[in-house]
């Protein structure tokens, strides 16, 4: 199966055309976007880290940050950074450029403050959307897309009807040779057994079992009860009663294939090995998408119970939800509707279907609800202090 | 709502992962007939009421008729089993949670009566 998109240099394909204006920290952040609010085409995205983070929040910051830039629906990259902070712009810069796409990186103390650094910014960043707006889009096969699988806002419904659905397409793409992601280590709790036996190295396996003890343990040592947290409020409300419940039907999305690795968050997924993998990410959806398309998914079809407007800076997120009543509620926020398995009798595989063609047409292009919306949420994944 | 067709599609789903043989759901389509809920799983002891059932509502599960002691929003659990305190919830044949105090047959089944089995505290 062929889809239209951009090629990049590094032979990855983009399904968006995106100028990505990349905040170094924190203290970048506003400067940024005020140059992608000068450039057409441009996005900024808002860091709201980059400084005085260490260990594995520093290295969780760095991966996410430069995963963004490397994810190929990103044409190019202007980098924009303090001068000072712990995450450094030039450092990012050496690791975008790998990927062999158009990066440039400037300093707001090497600039002398915002007014140049807006001046110097928007200059660089208008000349590189005119080059991307030369690239024309090619043929490639299906199996050059990485898609990610989000759930949140989950209600019954969503183990039932939307995740099945989504675990339905997620298959088919896996069998034509592309990859899925499941993310969310949290929300596996009470399910890991049953994602553990479909790895296809037990050493992946352990390595996921151990993931999953982590936020355990994590949650232990803090002195907190995890399940003051899960189910939220609105699972519970709409019927979610336990983290268990809740996992062992957040899993469905993963389909019934057998997964080919584990990676850390934001980890670039490997282009020699593709298939279904799990990344380490925490069940706050905002965060877990994030770090899902820094690893590199184009593309995140994300089940909603409850009903939810999220969206990606650079990656179009398909909603679909399993409850006919929040398809109708919030029907500007929602793409498709698996309630119909239940209000029409729509069966699982022709759903699935469904899924997987509104998938391919937002893969060539066509908006979903959230980019029509222009919802861009974003988040980096924290365990720890900032120092 | 069609709740038959819901019921057939769950265990489509379950019949979809081991065989996707048509026959088998042809089978299943016969059997399952006007149900109100949903039994995922032969070992589960909770059921998820595909509409809002009121108190004193009967429910059919495997040829077993059920009294409901409450009213049960759309989505929500009723116990098909009497539960003792601390004893094992079932949904998807697997362990969704224990008892906090004793549950009877019929009860509605949420926070109020159940916890998730993990003790993350410890």
């Amino acid at each position: 199966m062929k889809i239209k998109g951009y090629k990049r240099e590094n032979g990855r394909y983009g399904i968006r055309n995106y100028l990505l204006i990349l905040p170094a920290s924190v203290c970048a952040s506003d400067t940024a976007a005020r140059i992608a609010s000068m450039v057409d085409g441009a996005v900024a995205i808002p860091n709201q880290h980059g400084c005085c983070q260490i260990g594995e929040d520093y290295l969780n910051t760095v991966r996410t940050l430069v995963g963004f830039a490397k994810n190929p629906n990103v044409g190019a990259c202007l980098i924009v950074g303090l001068g000072c902070e712990g995450i450094q712009a030039n450092v990012l810069k050496e690791q975008i450029a790998e990927s062999g796409k158009p990066v440039e990186a400037i300093t707001i103390q090497e600039e002398g403050g915002t007014i140049k650094t807006i001046a110097k910014g928007t200059q660089i960043a208008a000349a590189m959307a005119r080059e991307l707006g030369k690239q024309n889009k090619v043929e490639f096969d299906i199996s050059e897309i990485v898609l990610g699988l989000e759930c949140g806002g989950s209600d019954p419904t969503s183990g039932l009807a939307s995740n099945p659905t989504i675990g339905v397409a997620s298959d088919k793409l896996v069998e034509l040779g592309g990859s899925s992601i499941l993310s969310e280590t949290t929300e596996v709790i009470g399910a890991e057994h049953l994602i553990a036996a479909r790895f296809k190295d037990p050493k992946d396996s352990e390595v996921f079992l151990e993931m999953v003890k982590a936020v355990e343990a994590h949650s232990a040592a803090s002195g907190n009860d995890l399940r003051e947290g899960q189910p939220t409020p609105g699972n519970k409300e709409g019927g979610l009663t336990t983290i268990e419940e809740k996992s062992l039907g957040c899993m469905h999305k993963a389909g019934h294939s057998e997964f080919t690795g584990v990676l850390k968050y934001a980890e670039e997924i490997p282009a020699d090995k593709k298939g279904l993998y799990f990344m380490d990410s925490p069940g706050q959806d905002i965060d877990s998408i994030t770090g899902m398309v820094a690893s590199g998914a184009q593309v995140i079809v994300f089940s909603t119970g409850r009903g939810t407007p999220t969206g990606s800076p650079i990656a179009p997120v398909i909603k679909i939800t399993g409850n006919t009543g929040t398809y109708n509620n919030m029907i500007d926020n929602i793409d498709i509707n698996a309630g119909k398995i239940i209000t029409e009798g729509v069966s699982l595989p022709d759903m699935g279907e469904e899924l997987f063609d509104l998938m391919v047409k937002v893969c060539n292009g066509e908006q979903t609800k959230a980019e029509s919306l222009g919802h861009r949420e974003f988040g980096i994944y924290k365990i720890g202090y900032t120092y | 709502m069609r709740i038959k067709e819901f019921q057939i599609l769950q265990f489509e789903h379950a019949v979809y992962r081991q065989y996707s043989g048509c026959i088998a759901l042809r089978a299943l389509r016969r059997r399952r007939m006007m149900e109100t809920v949903l039994k995922i799983d032969k070992k589960d002891n909770l059921v998820t009421c595909l509409r809002a059932v009121k108190k004193g509502e009967t429910i059919t599960v495997d040829g077993k008729n059920i009294t409901v002691n409450q009213d049960v929003p759309q989505f929500h659990k009723i116990a098909v089993e009497n539960i003792a305190k601390g004893e094992t919830c079932y949904k998807y044949g697997q362990v969704i949670g224990k008892a906090l105090c004793d549950i009877k047959e019929g009860d509605y089944v949420h926070v109020h009566n159940i916890i998730s089995a993990k003790d993350f505290t410890a």
